[in-house]
């Protein structure tokens, strides 16, 4: 119970994020049916599912998926887990209901704890840059709840899971820091996991190379950012090995990557052109990404404009220069290269899912921001309102927004509002496992059990409430902040 | 010190931003609570499960035709000479579907149908579907209008896809579902849920429509018996949008993009088109295999867009070109409405080498003019076409390698949706081209949205101040710094106090002045030179311009060696070749002196020319004269013109 307690705020990001389902789609069906290709069929391609799915390539006469393969092979082992627990109970695997909830088992698995990890990550970050356990909690709640971090937890897409490689990464380098060890094995890891971040998401490169520029350069001497720089490798060449492995395996060649085989004339009329698609960096993408209605990324989550604040209050503050830089550099690269790349809006999605892997490091100045004063802190609360409602509300409705014309589609207004304005939730319809459209495709555990749409989202909300009552009553009493002290420092 | 000063200011410049974008997004948030609104606009359900069904539920007209609700249905008997409409509340026309559940019983001849009918125009503009019943030949088919405005012409459905109806049907219930939809133009027919035809149709987004049902007998004394179940229109989202799109292609894909792009090509019978793209080049190739008359090879047909003010380029070179042309231009609805309208510029093979070519409609007869050209952009086969269009003012300009080939006003009407196209077309036989395009630029102006106009158009020639009515100019001294020199070359002439027109590398001299309101009347004096200083195909005379200075009247003498010696009226705009519309024959004598008088009222132009001799009077009737076109816009400017390398004009008089 005490466990449960001090470790409530992490409890609950699992519990809210396991209780939706969002159904199919192409991409969360390419990457499953990789990875149920490689459990059932120890094949590489998806070629018997390839009529369930638009994102796919191929190569000599068989179907791929056309996603980066990190995902769907971390996938492989909960998956046989899974499979092996049906075939151990009997249970059909083609009946619905175990269909269900392996692929849901699958999200929570992969994307859901990849969600929570990359808030205990962030927390985690916050207090090693000087952040009081008080404002550590309140961002990592409004990274969670507030961000594209919640949606985007409850898909099988790769974002939520380079997002967590990423900010363990960063975590792990302010922790050796600040304990001033530098282990062989802690540079290995951290090649790991960098390696794993890129076999996820390949666009997560700069990135990587931004934290792994910022790595080398705390080395005390040449020799040691040598040595360190030996040691990631080594942990990433496993990594890279199994990847290579697998293009080896799937198109002969260890460097061929997925989307070079694109079936779809509308994405191969684009990822053909530049590098996989991405071009020059364009200013009215740009607006569109950070401030459109559309996929806007301040519209959709209204906390992260006070990363601007937040930014230039940690480079007045004279703390922590470097790290300063490495957040800015994510941040600026990723909005950069997502401006650059053809699909800058994700196609089906809530916001810009491609910025996905860069929140952390947006909600980390937010944590400088707060320490100017009460009435900061207040502005975050303040922004805090709106960003973990839009975002409850895409997630409790439909994740895969669909893409439209951007100057005047609006999805939260177009879609989601007007569907919780008829008492409608989970409108996916999508279902990896069925061409046609299915109604039970997307869920959430109340209304699986039989609760009606609004009621349903009372559920988590009473959960927190619950959980932070004494925190949420003191805080509208004193209006100094919420209190979410159930986390603190391990 | 200072360090820490500039950290200072940019963390208070950060915060003012960041406190800047907080206002934006909250306003944005704000704003767009009007499309939530909007969305919860609830769809059409015409229900017959009650007696009072028509609370909900229109009754247009009922004639003949009796009714009683059945259970959920509304069952309709009497004869074939009745008739039936009911329609439901008005919704603003986006992507819709509108559906009927029916049951015919027997095999009389009436029609059924579900639909959309205009609520916000005076006449009755509807497009339905539905079932044309009929003892011999029954069938689903579509009704009404395939515009959904006017003008009426060509209104209704000319080809129809035949699509039987069993008699075997007769004893189910079917659905027949109708679905609009204003971005592609389009109307799709289904029956039980399998799409059975499709016709292009120009209903435009945003019109005010109400469902209706249809039930109208063909013949008398017929038995009708029918059962209408419920009626359902309901909107469909559809992530397209005829707003205007930019375009800016490059071809470095490996495909085209068929969001974008859509490939026509011909039959591979009478000719044959193939095309490839790859590395910042698109290729275009074609030829006639069995053509008898020009044709197209191959074109590609980019997004439905609504017109607007646009600037379009495309970038090309022609490696073969022969008997065949390259075309670049815009259409609306390309293919089966009576009102197809276009306007095209490109190259096509002259008699010795290319030459450049305008193409459409124009002069507000509907009819389809090309216009090749022959001059300075002769000979060019590589370059840039380029298409400015003001909505504004209709005015369409093209130009090739920046060098106006013709400006027009078109008969295009804003907003029509339109799409702009490029291809190639063989003439004959032996036609074939192969021509290289490296860019396809569409550069739109949303007119509505900012009431800009004509942004990249060329501004029309600017004319100087009004001239007074009654103004006379003898020339005693250099007034030519009062006129506008359109093109070619002019210089006073002092001791002949004349005007010396030409030469000029474009042929025509032209100088105006004045904006003139018509009735006017203007007189010059001509001098019609020595035999052996004439050119073979010299003109000197008077000229008169509309606004836009682009559509030009001519009152001119030929007098050159090649030419009969005639007074002639020509109609010229530039780019396109003169249009001759009326000539008298004149007796001219070297070195000697002509007026010429012209005159432009406000359906016709005159002219006539007589000696200016002491004695010779002025003949009193016309010796030329042609009616305006309806394009004309008056105000523009009159002087004098001149084919020839030295012309000498003078005595200019408007009246």
């Amino acid at each position: 119970m005490a466990w449960l307690r001090r470790h409530r705020l992490f409890v609950l990001i699992a519990f809210t994020y396991a209780y939706f389902f969002q159904g199919g789609d192409p991409n969360q069906a390419s990457r499953y049916f990789l990875t149920r290709a490689i459990v059932e069929r120890h094949a590489p391609d998806i070629t018997p599912d390839h009529p369930n799915t638009l994102d796919k390539g191929e190569f000599r006469g068989k179907f791929y998926s056309d996603k980066a393969p990190g995902l769907s092979l971390l996938a492989t082992v909960p998956y046989a887990a899974f499979r092996l627990a049906e075939k151990a109970t009997g249970v059909d695997e083609r009946a619905r209901g175990p269909s269900l909830v392996r692929i849901h088992g699958l999200v929570f698995v992969l994307s859901g704890l990849a969600g929570v990890a990359a808030a205990w990550f962030l927390r985690r970050s916050l207090l090693l840059l000087g952040s009081p356990e008080r404002d550590a909690g309140i961002l990592t709640a409004g990274y969670a709840l507030g961000t594209l971090a919640f949606p985007f937890s409850t898909v099988l897409f790769g974002h939520q899971t380079a997002a967590a490689l990423l900010v363990a990464t960063f975590a792990l380098c302010l922790e050796r820091r600040a304990t001033r060890r530098s282990p062989a094995a802690h540079a290995a890891l951290l090649g790991a996991l960098w390696a794993t971040s890129l076999v996820v998401e390949y666009p997560t490169a700069l990135s990587v190379a931004v934290l792994g520029v910022w790595f080398l350069s705390r080395a005390p001497s040449v020799r040691d950012a040598a040595r360190g720089f030996a040691w990631a490798v080594a942990g990433a060449a496993p990594v890279l090995v199994v990847h290579s492995a697998f293009l080896y395996w799937a198109f002969g060649s260890p460097f061929d990557l997925p989307y070079n085989h694109v079936v779809e004339p509308i994405f191969r009329a684009h990822t053909t052109s530049g590098f996989l698609g991405i071009g020059r960096p364009r200013a009215e993408v740009l607006w569109e990404l950070l401030l459109g209605r559309y996929r806007g990324l301040f519209f959709h989550c209204p906390l992260l404009v006070l990363s601007v604040a937040g930014f230039g209050a940690w480079l007045r503050r004279r703390e922590h220069d470097a790290e300063l830089v490495v957040c800015a550099a994510i941040a600026v690269l990723a909005v950069a290269m997502s401006s650059a790349y053809y699909a800058w809006d994700g196609g089906f999605s809530t916001g810009p899912r491609h910025l996905v892997p860069s929140l952390p490091f947006l909600v980390v100045p937010i944590a400088f921001w707060m320490r100017e004063g009460r009435w900061a802190a207040r502005s975050v609360i303040v922004a805090m309102v709106p960003s973990v409602l839009v975002m409850t509300a895409c997630t409790a409705v439909l994740v895969q927004s669909p893409e439209g014309d951007p100057r005047y589609m609006n999805g939260v207004y177009g879609i989601v509002l007007p569907a919780l304005a008829r008492h409608e939730v989970a409108l996916n319809v999508l279902d990896v496992f069925h061409v046609t459209w299915q109604a039970d495709a997307s869920y959430n555990l109340g209304t699986f059990v039989g609760l009606g749409a609004w009621t349903s989202l009372l559920v988590p909300a009473m959960a927190w409430l619950v959980a932070y009552r004494r925190a949420i009553v003191d805080g509208l009493r004193n209006l100094r902040g919420l209190r979410l002290s159930g986390a603190r420092t391990a | 010190m200072t360090t820490n000063v500039v950290r200072v200011a940019i963390a208070r410049g950060f915060a003012i931003a960041s406190g800047a974008l907080a206002i934006y997004v909250a306003y944005a948030h704000v704003a767009s609570c009007k499309t939530t609104r909007a969305h919860l606009e609830e769809p059409v359900s015409m229900r017959f499960d009650s007696a009072d069904w028509q609370r909900s539920v229109q009754v247009l007209v009922q004639n003949g035709l009796t009714t009683t609700v059945e259970g959920d249905r509304l069952r309709v008997r009497g004869t074939t000479d009745g008739v039936l409409e009911l329609a439901g509340p008005s919704r603003r026309l986006r992507e819709a579907t509108v559906r009927l559940r029916l049951r015919a019983h027997d095999a009389s001849p009436y029609d059924l149908a579900v639909g959309i009918e205009r609520v916000d125009v005076d006449e009755s503009f509807r497009v339905t579907w539905g079932l044309r019943n009929d003892p011999e030949r029954p069938a689903w088919r579509f009704f009404g209008d395939v515009r959904g405005s006017p003008p009426a012409a060509a209104q209704h459905f000319e080809r129809q896809r035949f699509v039987r109806f069993d008699d075997t049907d007769r004893a189910r219930d079917h659905e027949v579902e109708l679905r609009i939809s204003p971005e592609l133009h389009a109307v799709l027919g289904s029956v039980d849920g399998v799409a059975v035809s499709s016709e292009l149709a120009g209903w435009d987004d945003g019109v005010m429509v109400r469902p209706v049902v249809a039930l109208r007998g063909r013949a008398s004394g017929r038995p009708l018996d029918v059962e209408v179940f419920g009626v359902e229109y309901e909107p469909v989202d559809l992530a397209l949008g005829t707003r205007p799109q930019r375009i800016d292609e490059h071809f470095k894909s490996a495909i085209l993009d068929p969001r974008t792009w859509r490939v026509l090509r011909a039959d591979d019978f009478a000719v044959s088109g193939k095309w490839s793209v790859g590395g910042g080049l698109l290729r275009l190739q074609g030829h006639a295999l069995r053509a008898t008359r020009e044709d197209q090879a191959i074109a590609f047909v980019g997004p439905t867009v609504d017109l607007g003010s646009f600037h379009a380029t495309v970038a090309f070179k022609a490696n073969r070109l022969h008997r065949a042309r390259f075309f670049f231009g815009l259409s609306n609805l390309l293919v089966g409405l009576a009102d197809w309208r276009a306007f095209d510029v490109g190259l096509v093979d002259g008699l010795t080498q290319t030459e450049p070519y305008a193409a459409g409609h124009w002069e507000g007869d509907g009819q389809f003019v090309v216009s090749p050209f022959s001059g300075a952009l002769s000979g060019v086969t590589e370059g840039e076409l380029a298409i400015d269009y003001d909505a504004a003012s209709g005015i369409g300009r093209a130009s090739l390698n920046g060098q106006l080939v013709t400006a027009q006003h078109l008969d295009l009407q804003p907003p029509e949706p339109v799409q702009i196209h490029f291809g190639g077309r063989v003439a004959t036989e032996e036609g074939a081209f192969d021509v290289n395009v490296s860019s396809v630029k569409f550069e739109p102006i949303d007119w509505r949205a900012t009431g800009e106009i004509a942004r990249h158009a060329a501004p029309p020639p600017p004319l100087p101040d009004a001239a007074p009515r009654g103004f006379t100019d003898d020339f005693a001294t250099d007034s030519t710094p009062a006129y506008h020199l359109l093109q070619g070359a002019a210089a006073w002439e002092s001791a002949s106090h004349s005007l010396r027109l030409g030469p000029s590398a474009v042929g025509y001299s032209e100088i105006v002045r004045g904006r003139f309101e018509e009735p006017v009347t203007v007189t010059g004096s001509i001098h019609v030179p020595a035999q052996a200083a004439r050119g073979d195909y010299d003109s000197a005379g008077l000229m008169a311009t509309d606004r836009t200075g682009d559509v030009r009247w001519f009152g001119v003498i030929w007098y050159g060696t090649k030419l009969a010696t005639e007074l002639h009226l020509t109609r010229h705009v530039p780019g396109r070749a003169d249009q001759f519309l009326a000539k008298a024959p004149i007796k001219l004598e070297p070195g000697k002196n002509y007026w010429v008088k012209m005159r432009v009222d406000r359906n016709n132009v005159y002219a006539r020319a007589w000696p200016n001799e002491p004695n010779v009077l002025e003949p009193e009737e016309w010796m030329a004269s042609a009616p305006l076109d309806a394009a004309w816009s008056a105000s523009g400017g009159v002087g004098f013109v001149a084919n020839a390398p030295a012309a000498l004009v003078g005595s200019l008089k408007v009246e």
